[in-house]
């Protein structure tokens, strides 16, 4: 599993992914770990068959006792069907996804680990001095869901807004914005499922002071190629499967 | 150890059949409950002729009611067994993937995973030793329904040979006695075959 230092200014961000080592029908997927100090977070870590090589990735940035929180963007197997693993590996952590998906996520088994619910109106999360942001992305795609900033080091880490779909062994960040269109659009248009819900979003978004766009699929965005998606995302129609007849 | 999980997968479903197989059991033993309130309703019609039958017709309405209450029992004691093998099979694969981990990390860091695996390892033995006792009280159960089964059916032919005094209720008395056979003769079927299941765990 590739591995890239995203930041690092007194806290890091890495970004792995492109894990040559997963089966092949399975999609393919970027986990974000910050750390600060002898705390770390663990963005969206994953399904369950990604564990063994996410747990080995990931200790080779940190130790296993500064791994204290986890959290899931939704409730997807992409995001965190890794839990009931994570759960008896690192049994005083601490989880935070949605107060919604809470009886749905337990299933993926949750003996040890915390469950913080995080309330629709989002929530401030401290890591060591890092002060981290849960900005509500809710029906993008699911009911109950949410983005991570980090106005220090400016990422905004944005689940499954931005993903892309592509072969494997592809770089980590979007190199032509134009070109790489193409490879987000259907999945945009047919896994968000409201315009609304993108708008709300997006004016949320626009807010936000943003150097790095880190989804959870595909390539990251970097400097201008951020507003470039916004802009893209905002003239695209969401919700297409039902208006297919 | 752990290369055992399609093992630990036919365990799983093994508990699982006998739970549901115990659970039609019980059903059956219902019908018998009735068909014993049945023969005590008719025992009392038929009056002093069937006065031997009595007894006998009481003893059968206990045996149904001991049959529905003990199959409820093993359906319970089958489905913790079920969910006692889906934790092993769960621990396994977890402890599978610590040490393809482990494999792949220095030796630093390797030995930060030694506490997970040795609590992973520890329930794994916990869990098996909970499953040796759950697994040799699931076996005295279902012998003691085979065990009521058998007197059931040596009910049945005492109730046909009492049923021949009765004269006019003779005919009636006797499908009775062929019912609680036939009943009887089912539930026995379904206790082969969860004792055959049993047979999938492995007891170390
Ligand atoms: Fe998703
Ligand atoms: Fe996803």
């Amino acid at each position: 599993m590739d591995a890239h230092k995203l930041y690092d200014e007194g806290h890091q961000w890495y970004v792995f992914g492109r894990d040559p080592e997963k089966p092949e029908k399975i999609i393919d997927t970027n986990q974000y770990l910050i750390v600060d100090g002898d705390r770390s977070i663990l963005l969206d870590p994953g399904g369950i068959e990604v564990f063994s090589t996410m747990l080995a990735s990931v200790l080779k940035y940190v130790d296993i006792d500064h791994i204290t929180d986890l959290f899931a963007s939704h409730q997807d197997p992409d995001i965190i069907s890794s839990l009931g693993m994570w759960d008896q590996v690192l049994p005083k952590a601490t989880l935070h996804a949605s107060w919604l998906w809470e009886g749905f996520i337990r299933h993926f088994g949750m003996d040890n680990i915390a469950y913080n619910g995080i309330p629709d109106t989002g929530e401030r999360l401290t890591i060591g001095n890092t002060d981290l942001e849960f900005i509500p992305a809710h029906y993008l795609h699911s009911s109950g869901n949410f983005h991570v900033y980090d106005p220090k080091s400016k990422i905004l880490f944005s689940g499954d807004i931005g993903a892309a779909l592509e072969p494997p062994g592809m770089p980590m960040f979007v190199e032509d914005f134009d070109s790489h269109v193409e490879k987000m659009r259907y999945f945009h248009e047919r896994w968000m499922p409201s315009n609304d819900a993108k708008m709300h979003w997006l004016n949320r978004v626009r807010k936000l002071d943003i150097e790095i766009m880190a989804p959870q699929h595909g390539r990251l965005f970097k400097g201008e190629d951020v507003n470039k998606f916004l802009d893209w995302f905002e003239q695209l129609n969401v919700g297409v499967a039902t208006m297919q007849g | 150890m752990f290369e055992d999980s399609s093992h630990i997968a036919a365990q799983t479903a093994a508990a699982a059949t006998i739970s549901g197989h115990l659970y039609r059991a019980s059903m059956i033993a219902k019908r018998m409950a009735l068909a014993a309130k049945n023969s005590r309703a008719m025992v009392l019609r038929a009056g002093s002729k069937a006065a031997g039958l009595k007894v006998i017709s009481d003893y059968f309405d206990e045996l149904a009611d001991k049959t529905i209450n003990l199959s409820h029992i093993i359906n319970h004691s089958a489905i913790s067994i079920s969910q006692n093998s889906v934790k092993q099979w769960r621990t396994q694969g977890f402890l599978h993937n610590l040490s393809k981990c482990k494999a792949r990390v220095g030796n630093q860091k390797s030995t930060q995973l030694d506490p997970a695996m040795s609590i992973g390892e520890d329930s794994l033995h916990e869990l098996a030793n909970k499953l040796q006792s759950e697994l040799s009280s699931l076996n005295d159960q279902l012998l003691d329904i085979r065990q009521y089964m058998q007197s059931s059916n040596v009910v049945a032919v005492t109730f046909r040979l009492e049923a021949t005094q009765t004269g006019e209720f003779q005919p009636l008395l006797e499908s009775m006695a062929n019912s609680i056979d036939g009943l009887s003769n089912e539930i026995k079927n379904h206790i082969t075959f969860s004792q055959n299941q049993l047979a999938q765990f492995k007891v170390s």
